[in-house]
């Protein structure tokens, strides 16, 4: 794993990836989020600036709109001078609140950014939590190819040459989709969800050996490119080696942690013979069937027991 | 050629991990390993064909070793069976 990447997400950029309207306050555009948490000034209309949370974007709703309309004229002006004096980073109006014409002109004296969403509060909240939390939470690098094997997130890793790029290749040609090659940025989207992406310059390409980049969706269609999925498996590749060890039935589960996240994990180790895009493919399929709640490797365990058993009554009999 | 019988006194019998161990030890060696349990014989060498046996607890099974390097692999195939009678029972 890679080094972990501090993040930093401009308020132009939160507007365009969820569609807002700047309608004032332009020139803080460039201003920086660190927060992901939003709030809704509705105590601070009332009057109340002791729990002021200047810091996250603030969200004004149906509720404080009418609100904001109860109140006097002074209060409207001197409580919400008093929100932008404080510097949030930007307040964004759900869909059906008219923006007074108040906080277009305190934007713009203030420079912080006065946007309009598509989207009811509710909706609003949770897609904008969802996209401020996933962009900036912490980042860490992989070295591997991440493919969606029929609907299984798996990170195919191994050292430098061992083939990776040429079983994304072939995964691909399957019906397999690609979601990055070489380098995977995964960022834990909450506790036991962790999402690979491929670094923006590097989506879409595949560097395959005496062929060079190769463009996925040029070459096998828009199928075969997925942007970005959670990840439940991780295989490594490995040379075939007389010494190691290799799980023979399956019986034991090895995982992996990545930020707070165990992820399952196992080594397969590759030679001529062995075609090892069909082997990433059944573990794929395998870790499917386990989350089914089927387990192959217990049942044949079982079925163990009852042949020893039957073994051990019949040797009493005839010893 | 090498002929030895043995018993497993690990309770569970021959089950996974114990099998696991023996096949493994097998493959280090280049001698041919066979395994006779009730008229059956099976290479060592293979999981699946050690572990098609079933054998229990108590029960007598021949090892026949046969090759360059019988010698070595008798030793420590004896070994890893004295080990295997070592385990803790789950």
């Amino acid at each position: 794993m890679g080094d972990i990447m501090p993040n930093q997400l401009t308020v132009r950029e939160v507007a365009r990836g969820m569609n807002l309207e700047v309608l004032a306050g332009e020139a803080g555009l460039d201003h920086v989020i660190t927060n992901p948490n939003l709030t809704k000034p509705g105590l601070e209309l009332a009057g109340l600036f002791d729990f002021y949370e200047h810091n996250r974007i603030q969200i004004i709703g149906s509720k404080e709109g009418v609100f904001f309309k109860s109140l006097s004229l002074e209060d409207q002006l001197t409580r919400v001078r008093r929100l932008f004096e404080e510097q949030p980073p930007a307040f964004v109006f759900s869909v059906n609140v008219p923006v007074p014409e108040l906080f277009i002109g305190l934007g713009n004296e203030f420079s912080i950014p006065v946007m309009k969403s598509p989207y009811q509060t509710t909706s609003l909240f949770g897609e904008l939590f969802n996209f401020l939390q996933s962009r900036l939470a912490e980042r860490t690098f992989m070295h591997g190819a991440l493919m969606d094997i029929n609907g299984v997130g798996v990170v195919i890793t191994g050292q430098s040459g061992i083939g990776k790029s040429e079983v994304a290749l072939e995964l691909i040609r399957r019906g397999y989709m690609l979601v990055a090659d070489d380098m995977i940025e995964i960022y834990q989207k909450e506790r036991g969800v962790l999402i690979g992406t491929a670094p923006d310059l590097l989506k879409k390409y595949l560097e395959v050996r005496g062929i060079g980049i190769v463009n996925v969706v040029y070459m096998f269609g828009v199928r075969a490119y997925r942007e970005n999925k959670k990840i439940s498996l991780i295989v490594h590749l490995e040379t075939w080696d007389e010494n190691k060890q290799f799980d023979r039935l399956g019986l034991k589960e090895e995982t992996e942690k990545i930020f707070d996240t165990e992820v399952v994990s196992m080594s397969l180790p590759i030679t001529e013979a062995r075609n090892t895009a069909t082997l990433v493919e059944a573990a794929a399929f395998d870790f499917k069937a386990k989350i089914a709640g089927y387990r192959s490797a217990e049942e044949f365990s079982e079925c163990l027991n009852d042949k020893i058993a039957l073994n051990a009554k019949n040797d009493q009999v005839k010893p | 050629m090498i002929q030895a019988n043995y018993q497993i006194t690990y309770p569970h019998g021959l089950h996974a991990r114990p099998a696991t161990m023996l096949v493994s030890a097998a493959n280090d060696y280049q001698s041919k390993i066979i395994l006779e349990y009730r008229d059956v014989r099976v290479t060592a060498k293979s999981i699946m064909g050690v572990l098609s046996l079933g054998i229990p607890a108590q029960a007598m099974f021949k090892l026949t070793f046969e090759g360059m390097d019988e010698e070595a692999a008798f030793k420590a195939i004896d070994q890893v069976i004295f080990h295997i009678n070592k385990l803790p029972a789950k």
